[in-house]
């Protein structure tokens, strides 16, 4: 009786052998190490410096506060040609991992992005991140739209003012 | 008929076993969540349920590692057997400890949405076809589900409806439940992209779990590979009566089981190497008060007859041995369980100058001759 138990447990544990370190090696192969804290400098724009502070919003999600400055950079007393600025600051960093920056014009129903939204690009939760709005943010009503790639989730929808 | 169910018979071993385990549970607890406040911000109701979830899930996995190396260490070395005595009492706090896991997830991730939790749990998430989004919960479910199974029928009294080979095979299910928990952690861990630290540990687990498993295979395979000499009748030659240590006895090699010649006050005796409680090796306990002692759990047996002592209803197979010119042999039939067989090179009685007799009739003409 107990010898064939001890057969079996030879035999399983000879496939075992093998099988569980090719298990092992595939994951490994294709863990996503975490990346660096710093954004790839193709990534990272930077707040010019003639951008004016405009208006400053903040707001409470998930019990995290996220900071919106609003910055315009003149372009010669043309308001339809004066570019709009967000510099996002993140006071504490967001359950959700990996958030992208998008504008639209529309709030999302859903847990995703409305269609039409643009976007900025990806938020740096260690460091302020400042993105140019599209123009048509320089006349229309929009909104900050926060999404987690990472969870599939939308995190947050902050309005933005027209400064028309 | 029916069998009777007796709740736990406690002893001291038992209670200190069991104290050990709760007190590592709570410590593990503890310094887990000192770590993670340590390191992380103060969280709120939602990010605690989280908290304990992986506290407990890990926990569980690495109970159950603990619980599966005891096996392959009592086989290694003899120090572990004291482990071994009531790793069932450990199995069973893997598996609550591991429900307790699945609860709260069940709970933190499955409850709030319109879905049934067990549907989402089993078919929320369809993405088979990518290892980043593949449902791994699923694995973790059907790991749970034979845990249940282990942890419902840890009891004796299982073991004596079922049958000890039966039992042992569902139990070797642990096996399966530790590679489902493997796939679900190590998915997991794949997803989560968190800390690589945590899939190091569990690739070093694992590697040191199979590691030992698989030594101590080989080791039990190479014994059962020596084939004992035999005699044209069958017979297998054993050794001489006083090779045997006094009160221990020498395992023998029959072509279906093992077979454990003890030496004892009244002569020589064979019985099934194999405990009719767990399986444990009885050729491997010694002669105490007249019994042979299982080094597992303790359970006792006449050396003579294979039978325990009363009120215990537990025996197991005798053989016959002979002996012939002072060399004892074997005859690998096993005698139905409890049968009584007279001691064999019995010893020398004081004041007598020869050696007791052998087992009547147990020395035909045609025995066996020294060395064939």
């Amino acid at each position: 009786m107990t010898r064939d138990l001890r057969n079996l447990h030879w035999g399983v544990f000879r496939a075992l052998r093998w099988v569980v370190p090719v298990m092992l090696l595939v994951a490994f192969s294709g863990y996503r190490w975490p990346v660096s804290g710093e954004l790839p400098a193709s990534l990272r724009q930077e707040l010019p410096e003639s951008a004016i502070l405009s208006s400053e919003i903040e707001e409470v999600f998930d019990g995290r506060r996220i900071r919106v400055q609003l910055y315009t950079e003149p372009a010669g007393g043309d308001a339809f040609r004066a570019r709009r600025w967000v510099r996002i600051t993140l006071q504490e960093p967001l359950r959700q991992p990996d958030v992208i920056v998008y504008w639209s014009t529309r709030a999302s129903a859903y847990d995703r992005p409305p269609l039409g939204s643009q976007m900025l690009g990806v938020l740096d939760e260690r460091q302020p991140a400042a993105f140019p709005l599209p123009s048509q943010a320089a006349f229309l009503a929009g909104r900050l739209v926060f999404y987690s790639l990472g969870q599939h989730v939308l995190i947050a929808q902050v309005p933005l003012p027209s400064s028309i | 008929m029916s069998l009777p169910y007796r709740p736990i018979q406690w002893n001291e071993s038992k209670v200190l076993y069991d104290a050990v385990i709760a007190a590592g549970i709570i410590g593990y607890l503890l310094v887990f969540a000192a770590v993670s406040l340590a390191t992380g911000p103060r969280p709120d109701l939602p990010e605690a349920g989280a908290l304990l979830t992986r506290a407990s899930g890990s926990l569980a996995i690495l109970m159950l590692h603990a619980l599966l190396a005891i096996g392959p260490l009592s086989r290694l070395h003899p120090g572990f057997i004291v482990l071994l005595a009531n790793r069932r009492h450990l199995g069973v706090a893997t598996f609550l400890i591991a429900g307790t896991h699945g609860a709260l997830a069940t709970v933190l991730y499955h409850s709030s949405g319109a879905m049934n939790p067990l549907a989402s749990i089993l078919i929320g998430n369809g993405q088979v076809l990518s290892p980043y989004e593949f449902p791994f919960e699923v694995f973790g479910f059907a790991a749970l589900l034979i845990l249940a199974v282990l942890a419902a029928t840890s009891h004796d009294f299982w073991i004596a409806c079922l049958g000890l080979a039966r039992w042992k095979r569902l139990h070797m299910l642990a096996y399966l439940a530790y590679v489902l928990l493997l796939m679900h952690t190590g998915l997991g861990t794949l997803q989560s992209s968190g800390n690589p630290i945590r899939a190091l540990l569990l690739a070093v687990g694992a590697a040191l779990l199979i590691w030992l498993h698989w030594k101590a295979a080989r080791i039990e395979r190479a014994k059962d590979a020596e084939i004992h000499q035999t005699d044209v009748d069958g017979w297998l030659r054993v050794c001489r009566a006083e090779e045997i240590p006094e009160n221990r006895a020498v395992i023998v090699n029959a072509p279906t089981e093992r077979v454990a010649v003890f030496r004892h006050w009244q002569g020589v005796s064979a019985i099934s190497n194999v405990c009719a409680h767990q399986g444990g090796p009885l050729g491997e306990g010694v002669v105490e008060a007249g019994c042979v002692r299982c080094p597992w759990h303790g359970a006792l047996y006449f050396p003579h007859t294979g039978a325990s002592p009363p009120p215990y209803p537990k025996a197991v197979a005798t053989f016959n041995l002979r002996v012939v010119d002072g060399v004892l042999y074997l005859h690998p039939t096993p005698n139905p369980p409890g049968t009584a067989v007279e001691p064999a090179a019995r010893p020398v009685r004081r004041g007598s100058a020869r050696p007791a007799a052998t087992a009547p009739g147990s020395q035909p003409a045609s025995g066996p001759k020294e060395g064939s």
